[in-house]
């Protein structure tokens, strides 16, 4: 009977872990998948405690597992194997999810990606925002804390707008300035909302026009979950008479893990063959 | 008989009371909140318990246009200008830094706006940068200056953006990096910012409320230009300007 090969990818962001246990084969199984907030604790340790309770949950020894791979910031992790930059884990992590996706944009707590990708999941190109946390997820999570909306009722939120009202700014953190006096002009939360998303979707929209973008597009990420954002991608693709079809998956989050882990696996048997071919 | 300025600024709003000599007598300060004619009512009430006030009142900064009261208004550029010329009476550079933006206004001989610049889309640079890392660390903003006297070595902020700029500090604090260096170098990031600006010359005058409530700044910037000053209340000079350009006018 052929040796199972199973694999861990743990993507670490700015505040959350997500970490997952696959079996790997040209078709990888999800066996396991979770999300653990840092709260200010040693990224490190965190990792470790999420590792070791899907070892326990699955009945495996941290010796079973054939490559523990990092990806995001999760460099430092002792007990990894190997790490993989953020680019390649999502677009691996994108197209697994999304077969067929030829973009992949990355929507994160920091930055927002938009990687152009071939069939196999390799990096042809990228456009990243640097510089500004205007399009970032940590701005909608802030806006959502003035207006007391929870991150996860922020998309049915903002699909209620009827007539949503942008911030003059894009600064996020001129923005809290902006939406308290959009409180107190009377504007609705869902169109307050549905202004900040317009307002991210405006910057992701350009990353892909810059970066010339094939459809399909896999949304990935902590915001592609949220049914209000891609729906003002979708608009705003709509109104400049892009051509471009949009697919996200409700694993989004995991893009990265699920990359990370699915690159461990490859790398694994590449080690073995190589060092077969040396013995 | 008094006249009362007020300067309506995003985040704070700043009241001057002036004699007919147009000398100032008194100072108020609220912060702005959600709404300006309350901000300002506070600031009238507070005159009018121990002065008689003149209508209207002469209004500039933000929410200038949102008064129920009798008011004139005016641009707070115009305003700045007016009153750091009455003060220094002399062609000079003016950078302002203020709640949620920087200016940037070269003023000529006979007092006239030459230029004009300034941030608007970006915290970078501005009191919201100071607030919003001062909030994260959970200090209060006026501890920076005491920290910043204490500082022994130079570090440099890389981010630009302040959501960025406080993931970067937090991470240098764990590096143990401490924190009066961390607060020059958050200075000297507001400089950096302020600099870019414009070309600046040796008649430089710093006003806003940064400056009243961080000296320290005036004292980095003058490690570059000697003979840069910062009037007293410096806060409060749009609003005495907004006084000063009507009364002027009408003389």
């Amino acid at each position: 009977m052929k040796e199972k090969i199973y694999t861990i990818g743990i993507d670490v962001g700015s505040s959350l872990i997500k970490a997952s246990l696959i079996e790997y084969s040209a078709n990888p199984v999800i066996l396991d998948k979770r999300t653990e907030k840092i709260r200010k604790r040693n990224p490190e340790v965190v990792a470790d405690q999420v590792m070791d309770s899907i070892l326990e949950t699955h009945n495996l020894t941290f010796e079973d597992i054939a490559y523990v791979a990092t990806t995001g910031e999760g460099e430092l992790l002792k007990r990894k194997k190997g790490h993989f930059y953020s680019m390649t884990t999502h677009a691996r992590g994108g197209i697994f999810m999304n077969e067929g996706a030829k973009t992949v944009v990355d929507m994160g707590a920091l930055y927002v990606r938009a990687i152009k990708i071939n069939e196999l999941g390799r990096v042809l190109n990228y456009k990243m925002t640097g510089q500004c946390a205007s399009g970032s997820g940590q701005f909608v999570e802030n806006i959502s804390k003035y207006l007391g909306v929870a991150i996860e009722d922020v998309g049915e939120t903002s699909l209620k707008a009827t007539n949503p009202e942008k911030p003059s700014g894009i600064c996020s953190v001129l923005a809290e300035t902006d939406v308290i006096n959009m409180v107190s002009r009377g504007i609705t939360t869902p169109d307050i909302i549905k202004g900040i998303h317009l307002s991210i979707a405006d910057k992701i929209i350009k990353l892909l026009t810059s970066l010339k973008a094939e459809s399909p597009i896999a949304l990935t990420g902590g915001m592609a979950i949220n049914h209000g954002m891609v729906q003002a991608i979708e608009e705003l693709a709509h109104k400049a008479n892009l051509n471009y079809q949009f697919v996200t998956h409700q694993d989004a989050i995991f893009a990265g893990s699920y990359g990370a882990a699915i690159w461990g696996g490859y790398r694994y048997l590449k080690l073995k063959s190589d060092n077969a071919i040396v013995l | 008989m008094y006249k009362v300025g007020i300067d309506l600024g995003s985040s704070y709003t700043k009241g001057v009371l002036v004699d007919s000599s147009n000398q100032i007598i008194d100072y108020h300060l609220v912060k702005t909140g959600f709404d300006f004619n309350r901000s300002s009512k506070r600031i009238i009430d507070k005159f009018s318990e121990n002065f008689k006030i003149d209508l209207p009142i002469y209004t500039c900064g933000y929410g200038r246009e949102k008064l129920e009261v009798e008011s004139v208004s005016n641009s707070e550029i115009m305003a700045l200008a007016e009153a750091v010329y009455h003060l220094y009476n002399k062609k000079c550079s003016v950078i302002d830094i203020g709640g949620q933006d920087t200016k940037y206004i070269k003023i000529n001989e006979i007092g006239k706006v030459d230029k004009f610049r300034m941030n608007r889309k970006c915290a970078a640079g501005t009191g919201s940068f100071l607030e919003e890392i001062a909030f994260r660390l959970d200090v209060s903003a006026t501890e920076f200056n005491s920290f910043a006297e204490q500082a022994t070595e130079t570090i440099k902020i890389n981010s630009f953006c302040t959501v960025f700029a406080v993931s970067e500090i937090v991470g240098m604090i764990k590096n143990g990096l401490t924190m009066p260096n961390i607060v020059l170098g958050i200075y000297n990031s507001i400089l950096d910012r302020s600099f870019e600006l414009a070309n600046i010359d040796d008649s430089l005058i710093l006003t806003g409320g940064i400056p009243d409530y961080h000296p320290i700044i005036l004292k980095l910037i003058q490690k570059k230009i000697p003979n840069a000053v910062s009037p007293e209340k410096s806060q409060f000079m749009a609003a005495y300007g907004s006084v000063l350009l009507n009364t002027k006018r009408v003389n």
